[in-house]
Parts: C-alpha cells; structure tokens; sequence
C-alpha cells in the first residue's frame, strides 16, 4: 500500500505514448509544461532527450533551437520592469 | 490554430526519494561531472531550464540522520555558477530560502548569477517557518507559520527595490572624460521584517531580474505566485486536476494587472519509458519497488507518528501530517497519530505490526 501511494510515476510508456501524453496535458490546459524528475543521477534524463524530445518537436509543440538568449525569453516572458512597484 | 508550446524543465535528482541510488546506474550526487552531464543533457534537449531542489538540514529521524536516501547536497549558488560555464542557453534555476536568507545578500547573488550566465538565473522563491531547519542559522526558528508569506513577499519587493536600483545605463566608462559610472544604487527598505538601506553594489543583470518560481499550494502560496511570480510548480499529476489548479491560479492574475501567459504552470513530472507499454509498466514497477523498499516503507510510516517524515512524499497514513516548505520538515507540526505499518510491504519479513485504533483503516 504504501508503495502504491508514494510512488510517483506520471508518465509511463512508450517514447510515443509519452510524447503524445505530455501534448495531450499541454494542449488541455492543466499546464504549460514540466519539470521533469528522473529517478537516476545523472543519465536519468538521456533516454527522454533522445527518444521523446524529438517527437515534440515533430509534434510542433517543442522548439528544436533557442530562439532567444535568456530564460526569460525561452519561456516567452516579457521582459522584467526597470522600476519596482510590483504590489505583492 | 497553432499548438500551445510546451516548455520543458529538468530537476538535477538528488536528494530525495524519487532517486533511484541503488540502481547500477546511478553515479554521484555531488561530483561535478554528474551536473555537467545532466546540464548538457538538458541543454543539448533544448529544455528550457534546469532546477536544483534544496534542503537546509539533513533530514532525521528520532534524531538519528536518516540513511536510507540520497543524502546530502552542495551548495546551490556555487552549483549554478560552475554550470554557467558549461552552458550557453539553458536557465539555471536555483532554490533559494527567503525565511533565512536577507535580501542584500540573495541579491547580490541572483544578480551576480545573471551576469555570469548571461541571463540565465531564476530563483525559486521558498518559505520555511520551522525551528529545526532554523536552528542552523543565526536566529533558528524565529518566524511564525503565519507570517512566512508575508516576509517572503516583504523579501521578495526588497530584492527587486535593490536589482532595480540600477537602471542599467550607469557603467559610462568614458576613457576620455574620466568617467567611469553615474552614482547609483541607493536603497532603503523599512517593512516589517526589513530596515535595511545603502548602495546596492551589482550593475543591472541581463534580465533585471532573474526568473521567479514559486511551488506553494496552499492558497497563499498561490497567491503568492499569481502576484509576482513567473512560473508555479505544481504536484497535481491527474489531468482534471491540473486544469482545475490551471484554472484557479490564472484566474487569480487579472487583479494583479497581469495576462495568463505571465505565469507558466509547471507540474513535476516523472517518467519511464520502453520498447513497448508493457515493458514501460514492468519497468515502472521495478522503479517504484527500489524508490520505497521495505526499509524506506517502514520508515515512511514509523515516522508518521515521531515528527520527522524523512521523505519527500506525504503517504496515506499520515493525513495530518504536514509540510513546512520545500525540503525542511517540521518536528512540532507533525502529528502524533502512532501509524505503523500492519505488514511489510513486500512481505519479505511476513511480520505484523500492531496497528493503533487512531490509524486510519488499512486500504
């Protein structure tokens, strides 16, 4: 029991089934993207860079080079204001 | 119409129990050459940024350091700093305590970070209001629960007074006047938590400021995010849940005069891939098995009822239990319902244990 509740696994299958998972979330708005967690250090992410990555990208829903320099740009933010006054 | 862009971000495993460190292929945790790898993974992937996890204090149990996991970490800023050099275009994303940290120093190395990576450096902003993780600094468990919303966003403002303290045009470096910058940089910030003021000392960075992530759920943690934050960690990992959080945090941006792409929503996210989905499935299963063996089940549960949960995930047994923020756990909030497990997990013992009338029902 306890196995079953603490084990995390999200996305499980084929690079295919995966990719298409991933899109699928995406493209129904409960989220804009991931962060994924591997489960080894540090080769855990290898397998889904070379394998899933490119079917988003053939999916049209990844980009295959950076477009922009900063992360701010790579997640399509606008650029920060120059005077404070953000009302938190 | 075109697709919605996913963007991708890959957390460095580490110190937690999703890790798998008995596995053949696992390396170390701390050798440089691990994050280079996974950095020019993520890199060469196009991912949008990688995220370190922190933790403040090793986690125990009953006062005895807990062994079972990965254990023990590096220091996040010093991490980021050497990946910058590795790197041309992946975000480096760090966490960073605003309970026990000041904003004067945090700034001077997120700006720092910003400089060193061209524009890379995003900082997820966490609370922790607990005497345990707080007994390693200088004024231990100092904050109420209550208020550690209010001095993040108190923390927060600071910092952004000070990286905005510099416009970005000041550093003239006119070899023929002899004029080397226009004065600048002054601050003071009187709040509750802070009176602080003087000169900020870092030139404005590539971004300003760096990237903020928050990865509270509570509700002021969304909040909290919907009122400055540019991208919010979730845990919801069912799609109805993921839109019905999508939805209410979006929501929360217009009164803030902010548009539903200033936020990203980015739940975590594992993985395991094969050949075919039943292998996908068998392999999943091994994951699972090696991330909570029998040890680690019993120590999930056994520490439901002593105060400190030495993992990362709230199980089913412990209901009340709660979590401080990020990796520090709190020995006062934990509740004393005494579950033990009633069987080993996997049987390999066969033993039962007594189980308290106050457990909830075994499933």
């Amino acid at each position: 029991m306890i196995i079953e509740v603490t084990g995390r696994q999200n996305f499980i299958g084929t690079p295919a089934r995966v990719a298409e998972a991933l899109d699928e979330f995406v493209q129904a708005d409960a989220s804009d993207g991931f962060v994924l967690v591997p489960h080894v250090t540090p080769g855990g992410l290898d397998e889904f860079a070379d394998t899933v990555v490119p079917l988003l990208q053939e999916r049209g829903v990844f980009r295959t080079e950076y477009e922009g320099t900063t992360l701010r740009e790579h997640l399509g933010l606008k650029a920060a204001p120059t005077t404070s006054g953000t009302d938190f | 119409m075109s697709r919605k862009q996913i963007h991708l971000a890959a957390h460095f495993p580490g110190v937690n129990n999703t890790t798998v460190w008995s596995d053949p292929a696992s390396g170390s945790h701390i050798d440089f050459s691990s994050f280079e790898h996974f950095a020019r993974t993520a890199e060469r992937a196009k991912f949008d940024f990688l995220f370190l996890a922190e933790g403040l204090r090793l986690r125990e149990q009953n006062g005895v350091i807990y062994d079972l996991d990965v254990m023990g970490r590096p220091d996040t800023f010093t991490v980021l700093a050497a990946l910058a050099a590795v790197t041309d275009r992946l975000g480096l994303a760090g966490t960073i305590n605003s309970t026990f940290n000041e904003p004067y120093e945090v700034a001077r190395q997120f700006a720092s970070l910003d400089h060193l990576s061209a524009g890379r450096a995003a900082w997820n902003v966490v609370t922790s209001w607990d005497a345990f993780t707080g007994e390693n600094f200088r004024r231990g468990g100092f904050l109420p629960k209550e208020k550690r919303y209010s001095r993040a966003k108190e923390f927060l403002a600071a910092t952004f007074e000070l990286f905005d303290s510099w416009r970005g045009d000041e550093i003239v470096a006119d070899k023929e006047t002899g004029e080397f910058w226009r004065p600048t940089g002054d601050f003071a910030i009187r709040t509750d938590q802070f009176d602080i003021s003087g000169r900020f000392p870092v030139p404005r960075s590539p971004q300003g400021r760096p990237v903020i992530l928050q990865a509270g759920d509570s509700e002021e943690g969304r909040e909290f995010a919907a009122s400055g934050a540019d991208a919010i960690f979730t845990r919801h990992g069912t799609l109805e849940a993921g839109q019905a959080f999508y939805a209410d945090v979006k929501g929360r941006l217009a009164k803030y005069g902010r548009d539903p792409e200033d936020l990203k929503i980015l739940p975590a996210a594992t993985f395991v891939l094969g050949d075919t989905d039943a292998e996908a499935q068998e392999k999943a299963r091994h994951v699972r098995y090696q991330q909570v063996s029998p040890a680690t089940a019993i120590k999930f549960s056994s520490s439901c009822g002593t105060g400190t949960c030495p993992t990362t995930t709230r199980t089913a047994r412990c209901p009340r239990w709660t979590r401080s923020s990020g990796r520090t756990r709190s020995r006062a909030a934990a509740p004393a319902c005494g579950c033990t497990p009633t069987r080993s997990p996997r049987r390999t013992s066969g033993g039962s244990w007594p189980r308290p009338s106050s457990c909830p029902p075994a499933r």
